[in-house]
């Protein structure tokens, strides 16, 4: 994609999600800042996809748009008076919190703004542009990758770098990343187990209240 | 272009979801803002990790497996995204529980550690 293209495509899909996210934060009506929340994911998963981060946006979509936002709505609609939540504090502190929030994004903006960053277009090396963008070869032996060239055996080449990048982040996870993604899993088992608990010791007491009534 | 633009919407979520944090005192909605928060800083991650490419790096790191670690930012924003999860089904949990109890879910009302 022409990247001109692309920066104008990346600026009306970041204006869509800061304007949702805005009515997440200012809106009473909680219900509607939870679809609002789920809009302003969905414009975060399609930067991910515009910049070859395929696997990230597709984690994006199924965790947050499908998983979060869905439990947000649900939850919501479980608990008694949450659907209209209080508005925004006011006076003094309002003002205060608005000058620090700008505050933040006016300074990094002014960073991001005047920083010189070494993006893609320095890349001056064909070989290396070629690499992360087109074709790589990959040792079958050691997974070590080299550049591929025209004698390269085909079912040793594989799509550059960005191009596919779930190949390559598959093998790190299941190397470098192993024992990390492992504790990743065992962090979430924890959550899982400890709001079923929290949630059944609720009901069970509900339950029990509901008898003495009787 | 590309990269700055990604970090100017990246840090116009942070200071949304700060701004949320500071202001709202629904336990949902602050909830919102720190997912809004998390997706700012996998967001930064991962625009790195595409558009600041060190050629040095690549020359150097050939023929070993430290290559892949240009893709490390792409890790990082998984590992965030999975531990955001987690935290939220706690939370929200939580939530729940408090609605049951307390019959309120407003954080100025929640103030029995106080003193």
């Amino acid at each position: 994609m022409d990247n001109s293209l692309l920066n104008i495509f990346l600026i009306l899909v970041s204006i869509v999600g800061i304007l949702s996210g805005l009515y997440v934060v200012t809106q009473t009506n909680v219900f509607r800042a939870a679809i609002s929340l789920a809009l302003s994911f969905i414009c975060v998963s399609i930067v991910y996809f515009a910049i070859n981060a395929e696997f990230l946006g597709a984690v994006q979509i199924l965790v947050y748009v499908g998983a979060v936002s869905v439990l947000m709505a649900f939850s919501i609609l479980l608990v008694k008076d949450l659907q209209t939540a209080s508005s925004t504090t006011k006076g003094f502190s309002f003002l205060l919190s608005i000058f620090t929030s700008l505050l933040i994004f006016v300074v990094l903006s002014f960073v991001i703004l005047s920083s010189d960053w070494s993006t893609e277009e320095t890349i001056k090396n064909p070989l290396v542009k070629e690499l992360l963008f087109e074709k790589y070869r990959e040792n079958p032996l050691d997974q070590t990758i080299t550049y591929a060239d025209e004698e390269t055996p085909i079912k040793e080449v594989r799509e550059g770098l960005f191009n596919n990048s779930i190949i390559p982040l598959g093998s790190l996870l299941a190397t470098r990343y192993f024992i990390s993604l492992q504790l990743i899993g065992l962090i979430i088992v924890a959550c899982v187990v400890g709001s079923i608990t929290i949630t059944k010791n609720t009901i069970e007491n509900d339950e029990e209240g509901d008898k003495e009534i009787i | 272009m590309t990269l700055e633009i990604i970090l100017i919407f990246s840090a116009a979520l942070l200071s949304i979801g700060i701004f949320g944090l500071l202001t709202r005192k629904n336990i949902v909605i602050t909830l919102m803002s720190l997912e809004l928060i998390f997706n700012s800083v996998v967001l930064a991650a991962v625009g790195f990790t595409r558009y600041s490419i060190h050629e040095d790096f690549i020359l150097q790191s050939l023929s070993s497996e430290n290559i892949f670690n240009v893709l490390s930012g792409n890790i990082l924003g998984l590992f965030i995204i999975s531990v955001a999860a987690g935290e939220t089904a706690l939370a929200l949990a939580l939530v729940l529980a408090l609605g049951k109890f307390k019959s309120t879910i407003e954080l100025s009302d929640l103030s029995e550690m106080k003193n």
